[in-house]
C-alpha cells in the first residue's frame, strides 16, 4: 500500500536538467547549433521528451541524414531508451559520485550503433515496451491477476498520464497494482539489478518475505545477490539506500512506473 | 523507521539539489527559445510581406500587374530584338546587291576582254600565214637570186678573162702606137730644130746690135705627147707676135676688155652687147663657148681668178658680177657704187673682190657675205685698179686725176701717191710685184719702180695715141715687153729694156681704136679688141 505519497510526489517531481548537444561531425553548414536545454522527469524515457530536441537538432544536419533516428549518448556509451532516464543517469555514477548537472548528452543522428541499441521507430513502441514491463510486473508480484483485469481504458490511462506528466492520473490506476494481492506481501518483487558502470541488467526471483515471515531487508538482498561485493551501496533514484529497507515498502514506493525496482550497485 | 527518514530527506535533498536549482533556468529558456522561433517566423512572413508591397488583400491585384508587366517587358525586348534583326537583313541585302552588281561588271569586262583576245589570236594567226607564205616566197626569190648569182659570177669571170687578154692587146697597141708617136715626135722636133736653129739665128744677130742684161729666157715647151690641145699655134721661146691668127667677131658693139685665161686656151671678152663671151681659140679659130649674161649695161673690164673657174666684170650698171666659167651662172652681183665701174679684180683667194668706179670711190666685196665690207674714198673717179699681195701695198688705182694711189686693205687713205702727166687710163702689174704699167692719156706708158715708187720708164712711139679713157696696156708674162692698143687700129709692142722704140707694130686688123689687148700666160699670143666689135688673136707664126 503506498501510504507514503509525499515520497510519491517527491519520485514523481524528479528532474534532470539534460544539455543536448549535437554531435560535432555531424553539425551540417556553417553555424553551429546552441545546446539545447531540458528538464526531463527521471520517471520518463527519452524518446518521449526528445521531440523537441530532435526538431531543434535536426536542420543543422545534413539534409541527407535528416531522416534517420535520433540516438543519444553519454561518454561514448550510446544510451538506451527503453530504460527509464533516472536510471539511465544513475548507471554512471562512479564512487558516489554522481554526474555533473546538468547532463551533457550528445546527439547524433547518423551511424546509428545497430550492434547496441534497439531502433525506437515511433511512440507507439515506447508504450508498448513499457506495458510489457507492466505486466511482467504485475505477473511477479499477482500473478498477473491485476494487470489482466483492467480494462483497456485503464491501461491508456496509465499511459498518459505518463505522457502528460498527470499524477493523479497515473497513481489512480497504479493505486491497484500496488495492492498486494493476498496478504501484505506481494507474491515476487519485481527487481532489476545494475552494476555501475555497466548497463547489463540482472534480474532473480526475489521474495519479499522471508521463510520466517520477516521482512527482508535490502541489505540482506544485496548480500544475497552481490556477495563478493564488499561495503554494497544501493542507489536507485539518485538517493543512496539504506540497508534497513524493507523490500517490501520499497517495491510499493521506489518502484518506477514500470512497476519495478531499478537498483544500481556501486 | 528511520530508514523512512533517512530516503524522505534524501528525496527531498535530492529534489532540492537537482531539479529546484535548475528549473527555473530552464524553463525560462525553453520559454526563450519557444518565443524566439515564433519570432522568427513571424519575421519572415512580415518580410514577405512588406516585399509584396501591400496587407493580404491587394496582393492579387499586384501580382496581376507585376505578371502583366513582366510580359510587356518581354514583348517590348522581343519587338526590338525582331527591329535590330530586320535591321541588319535589310544591311545585308544592300551589300549583296553590291556584291551582285560588281561580279556582274567583272563578268562582262572579262568576256570582252576575253572576245577581243579570241579577235587578237585570229588576226595573229592571219599574220601569221601570210609570214609564213612571205617567207616561203623570199626564200624561192633567194633562191632564185642565188642561182642567177652563181651564173652571172661565172660569166663575169669568162668576161674579166676577155678583159684581161683584151688589155693585154690594148697595151701592147698602145706600146706600138707610143713608138710610132715618138718617132713622129722626133722627125718634128727634128724639123722644129731645124727652124728654131734658123731663127734663133736671126734673133742672135739682132740681138747682138742692143747689149742690154736682158734676163735669160727660159723655154718653155709645150710638147705634151698626148694632148688635145696641140694646135696650129705652137710655143716659141721669145718669139713676139708679128701675124694676126685668128680674127672674129666678137660683139655687136664696141668691146671693151678682153683676157686670157689664166688655165685653159680661152679668150672672155666683155662688150657694149651687154655680155660676156668665152671664146676657144685652141683650134686656129675662135669658137664661142659661152656667154655670161646677167649684166644691165656695157661692160668694162673682165678678169679671171688664178685658178679660172670664175670670172669677174665690171659694168656701167653700177654693178659687177661674178661667174663660174664652167656652168657660166652667175653667182654673185656686187652693187652699191653710184656710177659706173670701171675695174674689177679678185682678191687675196678669190674671196674678195676690189671694185673702182666713176662715183671717185673703191669698194672692196667679200663674196662669202656677198656684201661690200669696205668703202675707200678716192676723190677721183678710178679708171683701172690692180691688186697685189705684196706687204704693205694691196691695191693701186689709177684715176682720173692723174694720181696713181697706193692703198692698204685696212686704212682710209692712200698712204702713197704717185703723179703722172695724164689721166691713167689702166694699171698693170708685173709678175714679181716690183713694176707697174700705167697707160697714160698723154699718148705714153708710164713704167714705176714699186720699191722706189718712182717712174723708171716711159714708152711712147709715133702713131701711138691712146684711144680712149680705158685702153688698157699689159705686161706680158716675163714682163719683159708691154703691149698697148692704138687709137688708129694698131697694137704697139715695146721691149722694156727698149722704151723709145717699139718691138713690134701690129697693124692692118683693126679699123677701129683698140681699147684693150691682153696677153697669153704661157705663149706670147697677143689678143686685141676694138671699139668695132673685132677681136683678133696674133701669133708669131
Amino acid at each position: 500500500m503506498a501510504n507514503d505519497t509525499d515520497i510519491l510526489h517527491y519520485l514523481w517531481n524528479g528532474k534532470l536538467a539534460v544539455c543536448f548537444q549535437l554531435d560535432e561531425q555531424e553539425i551540417h553548414g556553417i553555424q553551429n547549433p546552441e545546446p539545447f536545454y531540458l528538464m526531463v522527469p527521471r520517471m520518463s524515457y527519452f524518446p518521449l521528451v526528445c521531440d523537441k530536441v530532435k526538431k531543434h537538432f535536426v536542420k543543422h544536419v545534413d539534409p541527407e541524414k535528416q531522416e534517420m533516428e535520433m540516438w543519444l549518448e553519454f561518454k561514448n556509451i550510446p544510451l538506451k531508451w527503453n530504460y527509464p532516464i533516472g536510471v539511465l543517469y544513475d548507471l554512471f555514477t562512479i564512487d558516489n559520485k554522481q554526474v555533473d548537472l546538468p547532463w551533457q548528452i550528445t546527439v547524433h543522428f547518423d551511424n546509428f550503433p545497430e550492434d547496441q541499441l534497439l531502433r525506437c521507430s515511433c511512440r507507439e513502441s515506447v508504450e508498448s515496451n513499457f506495458m510489457s514491463s507492466m505486466k511482467e510486473a504485475d505477473m511477479l508480484k499477482h500473478r498477473s491477476q491485476v494487470f489482466s483485469t483492467m480494462q483497456r481504458h485503464q491501461h491508456n490511462q496509465l499511459w498518459t498520464g505518463l505522457l502528460n506528466d498527470k499524477f493523479d492520473q497515473f497513481w489512480s490506476e497504479n493505486k491497484k497494482l500496488m495492492e498486494p494481492s493476498d496478504g501484505s506481501y506481494f507474491k515476487h518483487i519485481p527487481v532489476h539489478f545494475y552494476r555501475s558502470g555497466s548497463s547489463v541488467m540482472t534480474q532473480t526471483l526475489v521474495k519479499p518475505v522471508s521463510d520466517d515471515g520477516n521482512n527482508i531487508t535490502l541489505g540482506e538482498l544485496i548480500k544475497l545477490n552481490y556477495p563478493s561485493v564488499e561495503n554494497p551501496k544501493v542507489f536507485t533514484h539518485g538517493i543512496c539506500i539504506p540497508h534497513e529497507t524493507p523490500v517490501q515498502w520499497m517495491s510499493e514506493h521506489m518502484s518506477y512506473l514500470d512497476n519495478f525496482l531499478h537498483l544500481v550497485v556501486i | 523507521m528511520d530508514w523512512k527518514a533517512v530516503i524522505r530527506q534524501q528525496l527531498e535533498s535530492r529534489n532540492s539539489r537537482e531539479t529546484a536549482s535548475f528549473q527555473n533556468l530552464i524553463n525560462f529558456y525553453n520559454k526563450i527559445y519557444d518565443s524566439s522561433i515564433l519570432l522568427r517566423a513571424q519575421n519572415i512572413q512580415l518580410e514577405s510581406q512588406i516585399i509584396r508591397g501591400n496587407t493580404g488583400g491587394d496582393s492579387v491585384y499586384s501580382e496581376k500587374i507585376s505578371a502583366l508587366e513582366q510580359k510587356l517587358l518581354v514583348q517590348q525586348e522581343e519587338l526590338t530584338e525582331l527591329h535590330r534583326r530586320r535591321g541588319e537583313n535589310a544591311q545585308m541585302i544592300i551589300d549583296l546587291n553590291a556584291k551582285l552588281q560588281l561580279t556582274e561588271q567583272t563578268l562582262t569586262s572579262k568576256n570582252n576582254s576575253l572576245i577581243e583576245s579570241l579577235k587578237l589570236v585570229a588576226s595573229l594567226r592571219a599574220e601569221i600565214s601570210l609570214y609564213q607564205k612571205n617567207n616561203s616566197e623570199l626564200k624561192q626569190l633567194n633562191q632564185v637570186l642565188k642561182d642567177e648569182h652563181q651564173a652571172l659570177q661565172l660569166a663575169f669571170t669568162k668576161l674579166e678573162e676577155k678583159l684581161r687578154a683584151l688589155q693585154d692587146e690594148n697595151r701592147e697597141l698602145v706600146v706600138r702606137l707610143m713608138t710610132y708617136k715618138s718617132k713622129d715626135a722626133e722627125k718634128l722636133n727634128e724639123e722644129n730644130d731645124h727652124l728654131v736653129r734658123k731663127r734663133n739665128a736671126i734673133m742672135q744677130n739682132e740681138l747682138k746690135e742692143a747689149a742690154n742684161d736682158m734676163r735669160g729666157v727660159t723655154a718653155e715647151c709645150l710638147t705634151t705627147a698626148v694632148s688635145n690641145s696641140v694646135g696650129p699655134i705652137m710655143a716659141s721661146p721669145c718669139a713676139m707676135p708679128s701675124k694676126a691668127s685668128i680674127r672674129f667677131d666678137a660683139h655687136d658693139g664696141v668691146v671693151s676688155a678682153v683676157k686670157w685665161s689664166p688655165v685653159d686656151r680661152m679668150v672672155a671678152t666683155g662688150g657694149e652687147d651687154r655680155k660676156v663671151k668665152l671664146w676657144d681659140v685652141s683650134k686656129g679659130v675662135a669658137e664661142c663657148k659661152g656667154m655670161l649674161i646677167g649684166s644691165n649695161a656695157g661692160v668694162m673690164s673682165v678678169e679671171f681668178d688664178s685658178t679660172g673657174g670664175q670670172i669677174v666684170a665690171a659694168s656701167n650698171d653700177l654693178a659687177s658680177r661674178v661667174w663660174t666659167v664652167n656652168d657660166q651662172r652667175l653667182r654673185h652681183t656686187l652693187t652699191g657704187h653710184c656710177a659706173k665701174v670701171m675695174a674689177a679684180k679678185f682678191m687675196g683667194e678669190p674671196n674678195k673682190v676690189v671694185t673702182g668706179s666713176h662715183d671717185r670711190t673703191l669698194k672692196i666685196y667679200d663674196l662669202r657675205v656677198r656684201a661690200c665690207v669696205e668703202t675707200k674714198f678716192a676723190m677721183s673717179s678710178c679708171n683701172d685698179l690692180v691688186t697685189s699681195e705684196t706687204v704693205g701695198t694691196t691695191i693701186m688705182s689709177g684715176h682720173f686725176d692723174k694720181r696713181i694711189r697706193f692703198w692698204d686693205t685696212r686704212t682710209e687713205k692712200p698712204h702713197t701717191e704717185i703723179e703722172v702727166q695724164g689721166r691713167v687710163t689702166s694699171l698693170d702689174l708685173s709678175r714679181d710685184c716690183n713694176y707697174l704699167l700705167s697707160c697714160v692719156r698723154d699718148d705714153t706708158l708710164r713704167l714705176v719702180d714699186l720699191r722706189t715708187n718712182k717712174i723708171i720708164n716711159t714708152f711712147e712711139a709715133d702713131g701711138f695715141k691712146v684711144g680712149c679713157d680705158w685702153t688698157r696696156a699689159v705686161f706680158n708674162l716675163d714682163y719683159d715687153h708691154v703691149a698697148v692698143g692704138s687709137s688708129e687700129g694698131s697694137v704697139f709692142i715695146w721691149a722694156v729694156s727698149n722704151p723709145e722704140k717699139p718691138l713690134v707694130v701690129l697693124r692692118n686688123e683693126h679699123n677701129a681704136p683698140v681699147t684693150a689687148v691682153s696677153w697669153h700666160q704661157f705663149t706670147n699670143n697677143v689678143a686685141s679688141v676694138d671699139r668695132s666689135r673685132r677681136a683678133v688673136v696674133w701669133a708669131d707664126v
